[in-house]
């Protein structure tokens, strides 16, 4: 509804606007086009009033000058009245043409109907004055001078006609030019009047215009600014690690309050931070992907290591591009879920406390009895055998002493601090710590890891090989449930590279995970097995695991048993992916 | 006492080193051992008549469990079944006793050899009175 509003509003404003415009237009130009006209007619004014009347004037005042001229020379003809009269003749004869040749003469209508008049008359003045030109010392009789007074007495009355024509006209125009007077100070006036109205409300409006979106982008900029103020508070307020940084320098803009206090409270520019971004953006997988997922920790300066885990987001801040993360801190989940997995590994050991006692019960015989030989042998004062049983012995106990290794390893507590590893060393340590327990349970393994023993991936070592035990106890377990239909013992361990991943499956013949579960087998509490067997836990730990290294976990069914795939992404050194680069 | 010639001991372990040194501790007692490292090779020597008054074996051998050997060894003919029975082993066992098992003697690993030695003499003997 405002919406709809707001479209009328503005469409007739536009209506107005281009009202307003051509209107101003319209008048600009009846206005240009009245000033034209009264110029125009000024100037035919001028030019009437110049001519009208006044050549015909002009040529009756001369032709009376003649006409008195004739009249005193023919009293008593002499030389000097003669040339009196010749001056004057001559003079009128050049007014005469002046009449109806000249442009102001054209301009007198009725003129035309009188010029073969004043023809004639030419004609007698120029045979008067080829006569006198004949004989210019003979004075002209009395009686040619009253003839020619005669013969130019009618041309009085052709003149006084074209006078009264001219003044005639004259007076016609002088009536335009009163109307003419009187009409510009109304119309042009009129029309300055709507045009400068028309232009002023045209402004008005405008402005009015102008002055509400000024008013309504000066509200936009203030509530921009209280909600830049707000976000900042929201951002300062919030328990969570919010750093923005620009990518291209690594230089820290802005860190919120716990940000300092957990990360750092040096400048942004000191190694501290620069470490802290680091470790951020080596926790990245892929390049620039927007909103990923970082998940890291960072070892403070005091040694306490801290877990964080949150979004890195391209943000504008400060009028630039720039990075921003936003981090929980997890380091409390962190410990929390190392004393799960802790919990899960020693219950993993106690799971197979029988096996390493047996695995270590073994060299422990094979020493009790060198032991017992030795000592016969040294009674006998055989002593040339007795280095070999030595030997033996020191063997055993280096035997005894990788065992008790194996579980210490395992049972250490272990940190989330990810380091390359050696992936093929991994498994193979993993494999050699349930390999007891698989002979004693009469399982086979069957191990093809097509792997470079240099190959590399990055995470944390022991947890790795808690997986992979975790998947060979899982399918031990499951052949122990299933021995009864007749499950053929085998467990087929793989490994293999594709490009920059890394693969590695466990699967066994055991009847397989069942279709109910199978969608949420990696959950926490999700199992098959009774309750003295297992925590529930070891699946979804260890997905936990394999995503923290950057990888994924999936189960499947296949071949007759459960089929559980890695994905790792290789470890490579920066150097190396700089080669790869170029 | 027994004498020499009847005490005939086949002993199995796949454990190479402790098969030997008990072999060697056994040879050095008095008895006459054979040794084998696998349970076949075992089964095939009683089958064959080796005939041994005594069977000591390791309950989890490489390629069969022990308890079979002991099984086997009891549905031997009596001329050729040992009088004695023995399972030394390294596992933990739940409710596994020798009865169950078949055998005369069952001792967890590590055994002291003296003890084992002289229990199994003092049995054979009682065996040979009855």
């Amino acid at each position: 509804m405002t919406l709809k509003l707001s479209n009328l509003r503005r469409r007739w404003s536009l209506l107005v606007t281009v009202a307003l415009v051509a209107t101003t237009a319209c008048l600009f130009a009846a206005t240009t086009f009245l000033y034209l006209d009264h110029a125009r007619q000024r100037e035919m004014l001028a030019v009437s009033i110049r001519t009208s009347g006044w050549v015909a004037y002009q040529a009756q005042i001369e032709l009376i000058k003649t006409l008195a001229a004739l009249r005193i020379d023919a009293v008593d003809p002499s030389m000097v009245g003669q040339e009196d009269v010749l001056l004057r003749i001559e003079i009128l004869r050049s007014r005469l043409p002046i009449l109806y040749e000249s442009e102001e003469g054209k301009l007198l209508n009725e003129l035309p109907a009188h010029v073969p008049t004043i023809k004639g008359y030419e004609a007698i003045i120029d045979v008067f004055l080829a006569e006198v030109e004949a004989q210019p010392e003979v004075i002209v009789p009395t009686q040619r001078l009253n003839k020619l007074h005669d013969e130019l007495q009618p041309l009085a009355r052709t003149l006084q006609k074209i006078l009264q024509t001219s003044v005639a006209y004259n007076e016609s125009i002088y009536k335009r030019e009163q109307e003419l007077a009187k009409s510009p100070a109304f119309i042009p006036l009129a029309l300055m009047f709507f045009s400068v109205t028309s232009l002023v409300v045209f402004v008005l409006l405008q402005a009015m215009r102008d002055r509400q979106r000024l008013i309504a982008v000066e509200r936009a900029q203030a509530e921009a600014a209280h909600m830049q103020e707000n976000l900042r508070a929201l951002i300062r307020a919030m328990p969570a690690v919010v750093v923005v940084f620009d990518s291209l320098n690594n230089v820290v803009s802005f860190a919120n309050p716990l940000a300092q206090t957990l990360i750092d409270t040096a400048p942004p520019t000191s190694k501290e931070w620069r470490r802290f971004l680091k470790a951020a953006q080596d926790s990245l997988t892929g390049d620039e992907a927007e909103g990923v997922i970082v998940s890291f920790s960072f070892q403070r300066s005091n040694g306490k290591i801290l877990a964080l885990r949150g979004r890195r987001q391209r943000v504008m801040w400060e009028g630039r591009q720039q990075c921003m993360l936003a981090l929980a801190d997890t380091t409390q989940v962190r410990d929390a879920e190392l004393q799960i997995m802790q919990a899960a590994k020693l219950a993993t050991l106690g799971e197979m406390a029988s096996a390493i006692a047996h695995e270590i019960n073994q060299p422990l015989t094979v020493i009790r009895m060198a032991a017992a030989n030795a000592q016969r042998l040294l009674a006998n004062g055989d002593t040339a055998s007795l280095e070999a049983k030595l030997d033996r012995i020191n063997a055993q106990i280096e035997r005894a002493r990788r065992i008790t290794d194996q579980v210490r390893r395992y049972g250490r507590s272990t940190t989330l601090h990810a380091e390359p590893f050696f992936l093929r060393r991994a498994i193979d340590l993993a494999i050699s710590f349930v390999a007891e327990q698989y002979s004693m349970s009469g399982i086979r393994l069957v191990i093809e890891l097509d792997l470079p023993v240099e190959l590399q991936v990055s995470g944390e070592q022991t947890l790795f090989e808690q997986v992979i035990v975790n998947l060979l106890i899982n399918a031990r377990d499951a052949f122990e449930e299933n021995r009864a239909k007749g499950a053929h013992p085998t467990v087929q361990v793989r490994a293999r590279v594709e490009g920059e991943q890394v693969s590695v499956s466990v699967q066994d013949q055991a009847g397989g995970i069942h279709q109910d579960i199978l969608s949420t087998v990696f959950d926490p509490f999700t199992t098959t097995k009774s309750e003295s067997h297992g925590t529930g836990l070891g699946l979804s730990l260890s997905r936990k695991i394999i995503r923290g290294m950057k990888g994924e976990i999936v189960a499947s069914n296949a071949g007759g048993g459960a089929l559980f795939l890695i994905n790792l992404p290789v470890y490579r050194r920066e150097a190396e992916l700089r080669e790869a680069a170029q | 006492m027994i004498s020499a010639a009847r005490k005939t001991l086949l002993l199995c372990d796949d454990e190479k080193d402790l098969a030997e040194e008990l072999g060697e501790y056994f040879s050095e007692t008095g008895w006459r051992v054979n040794i084998c490292n696998s349970g076949r090779e075992a089964e095939r020597l009683l089958f064959e008549g080796l005939a041994p008054e005594c069977l000591l074996t390791d309950l989890r051998l490489g390629d069969m469990d022990g308890s079979r050997l002991v099984a086997m060894a009891h549905a031997l003919p009596t001329l050729i079944r040992p009088r004695l029975m023995v399972v030394i082993t390294g596992n933990i066992l739940g409710c596994a006793t020798k009865h169950n098992l078949g055998v005369d003697i069952l001792r967890l690993k590590p055994v002291d050899p003296v003890m084992l030695a002289q229990e199994m003499e003092d049995m054979l003997l009682s065996r040979m009175t009855d």
